[in-house]
């Protein structure tokens, strides 16, 4: 499982740090640049002076002048400790002087290379080739940078010289002391971002604890003080599915409430038949209440089976494969043809193709053509006519069932589809599920069912128009 | 729930003035004997065998036919009429478009 708070926390220290590095890296850089500029300078300079100095000098002077360079016995003490003493006593500076100043030296050479004077720090031989210009070189264990310089008059060479780690101190200290305090504040930004991405995410948290604590039945959209808005889409997204769900329940416990309603009107009539049947007087009148048990029992069963049919529409069609409409639709009045030839019914049945692919569920659809025939046969009186028809237009098929029955009033139109409705001051003994059924199947294929009459004849029909895949 | 008329193959059917024997595939319509082709004869059959059903062309075609693949789309149409003139004009009913029955 992935972690919000572990990769915001590994986002960004993983930037942070390298930011660190990137910036640290070039600050280094240019400080070693810049400050190698100046203590090269410094170098220039200071050899500059000596050159004047000696050059203003008998060479006997010089001599006294290189003695005064001779620096004083620090007595073996290291640097840092010397260093202490100079702070612990400012005066001290006039007599040993400062330890630094091991760390430079100078070489007068004559045009050969012969050592004419040098400071005590210096090697006996030439620092570096005798090359106007700066350069580093190897002496013991020590690198010196030396400047080498050419006196005009003379054809000496003035040879001035410091040690390098003089100038790498100092790099690395402002290397080190720039690096150090953002490697130390790693660890606080750590807690601190960590802390403000668990304080972040406490909504969610919050949210998930709030549909954890919920009841099964409460299906309620949920209620929030002050939602971020990045949780408002989820928020949205768990309301719509709550009622969905609410809706879907509703309609179940209307629906077996509805059910067990109906079933008890006939049951109800069943037992008044037969209880007539019993205490019959005669055998006549008993012949005539089993007639009635018998058409309550047949109503009965019509009864259940369109709710079965309606229970295995409602909630979502079973398998959908490829469905050859036409092949069904003929199928199914053929089945039905023979109530229609009964009654004295013309029945009729026109496709414009000889087969037509739909994706669909085959037992849905089924429902819904045979509702639509059963409904246009028990309504259309005898020797009345029924078309069946399917055609294509507008990329979609059409499945036409008409009839020159009573058709169904225009402002009852909305409601033939509820369940158990019936139209008013019909005689008939329908379950009043019928169109119900052919709604559901209809929905659960994206298909449309209209009421209407028909232009050429005055036909009410009611047709029902798939989304196209049409095959001819 | 669909009872089939008369189970075997065999047994002999009688519709109104018609009877037809299946083993020795005679046709009768009031006492007289009445000519039918092979086909005619298979249609009748199986139309009065399965009285009360309408049967598509199809399901006619393949019981006729088999899986034979290069049926005239209107043979069954023609046997038919045939059956019609030969018989009588009502015995056979059409349901336009869906399938031929013979009533109960």
């Amino acid at each position: 499982m992935s972690s919000i708070r572990a990769f915001l926390l590994a986002g960004v220290l993983g930037s942070m740090t390298a930011v660190i590095l990137t910036t640290s890296v070039v600050g280094y850089r240019s400080a070693r640049h810049e400050i190698g500029e100046i203590y090269d300078a410094n170098l220039v300079q200071y050899a500059r002076l000596l050159h004047a100095l000696l050059a203003a000098r008998e060479p006997a002077q010089a001599a006294t002048l290189v003695r005064a360079l001779v620096l004083p016995d620090l007595g073996g003490a290291d640097e840092e400790a010397i260093e202490d003493r100079l702070a612990a006593e400012p005066g001290l500076i006039e007599s040993i002087g400062h330890p630094y100043e091991r760390k430079f030296a100078f070489q007068l050479l004559d045009a050969d290379g012969g050592v004419v004077l040098q400071s005590p720090q210096a090697p006996a031989v030439p620092f570096a080739a005798l090359r106007p210009g700066i350069a580093r070189a190897h002496h013991g264990d020590d690198t010196w940078v030396v400047f080498t310089t050419r006196d005009g008059d003379s054809a000496n060479w003035l040879q001035v010289a410091e040690r390098l780690e003089v100038r790498e101190e100092l790099i690395e200290e402002i290397a080190v002391l720039s690096v150090t305090p953002q490697l130390l504040a790693l660890p606080a930004i750590l807690l601190l971002v960590y802390w403000v991405v668990g304080r972040g995410l406490a909504p969610l948290v919050k949210m998930a604890r709030a549909i954890g604590r919920r009841a099964p039945e409460n299906l309620r959209p949920m209620q929030w003080e002050r939602l971020p808005r990045e949780l408002a889409p989820l928020d949205a997204a768990v309301n719509r599915l709550m009622l969905r769900l609410d809706g879907a329940l509703e309609r179940e416990r209307r629906f077996t409430a509805d059910a067990a309603h109906e079933l008890k009107t006939p049951l109800t009539v069943l037992k008044v038949h037969a209880h007539n049947a019993v205490s019959a007087p005669d055998a006549a009148t008993r012949d005539k209440a089993l007639e009635h048990l018998l058409q309550g029992v047949d109503r009965t069963a019509h009864l259940v089976t369109q709710l079965l049919t309606l229970a295995r529409v409602e909630p979502a069609p079973q398998a959908t494969a490829t469905v050859d409409l036409v092949r069904l639709v003929r199928e199914e009045v053929a089945a039905l043809a023979p109530l229609a030839l009964q009654r004295g019914q013309e029945l009729q049945f026109a496709s414009e193709r000889e087969h037509v692919g739909t994706a669909g569920d085959e037992a849905a659809l089924k429902g819904l053509v045979r509702n639509l025939l059963d409904n246009a046969i028990r309504y259309t009186p005898v020797d009345g006519r029924i078309a069946v028809s399917l055609d294509w237009r507008d990329a979609r098929v059409r499945l036409r069932v008409s009839d020159s029955g009573p058709g169904i009033a225009e402002d009852l139109c909305e409601r033939v589809f509820e369940r158990f409705f019936r139209v008013p001051g019909n005689r008939d003994q329908g379950a009043g599920l019928g169109l119900s059924i052919v709604k559901r199947a209809a929905d659960h294929h994206r298909a449309a069912v209209s009421l209407g009459r028909r232009r050429d004849n005055g036909d009410f029909y009611v047709e029902v128009s798939f989304p196209g895949e049409a095959q001819s | 729930m669909t009872r089939r008329a008369g189970d075997g193959a065999a047994t002999i059917l009688r519709h109104g003035a018609l009877t037809i024997d299946p083993r020795s595939r005679r046709v009768t319509w009031e006492d007289a004997e009445v000519a039918l082709t092979r086909r005619e004869f298979d249609l009748l059959h199986e139309l009065l065998r399965q009285r009360g059903r309408v049967l598509t062309r199809e399901q006619l075609e393949a019981s006729l036919y088999g899986w034979q693949q290069d049926v005239d789309s209107n043979a069954i149409e023609v046997h038919v009429h045939k059956l019609r003139r030969k018989l009588a004009r009502d015995l056979i009913r059409n349901v336009r478009g869906v399938g031929y029955c013979i009533e109960r």
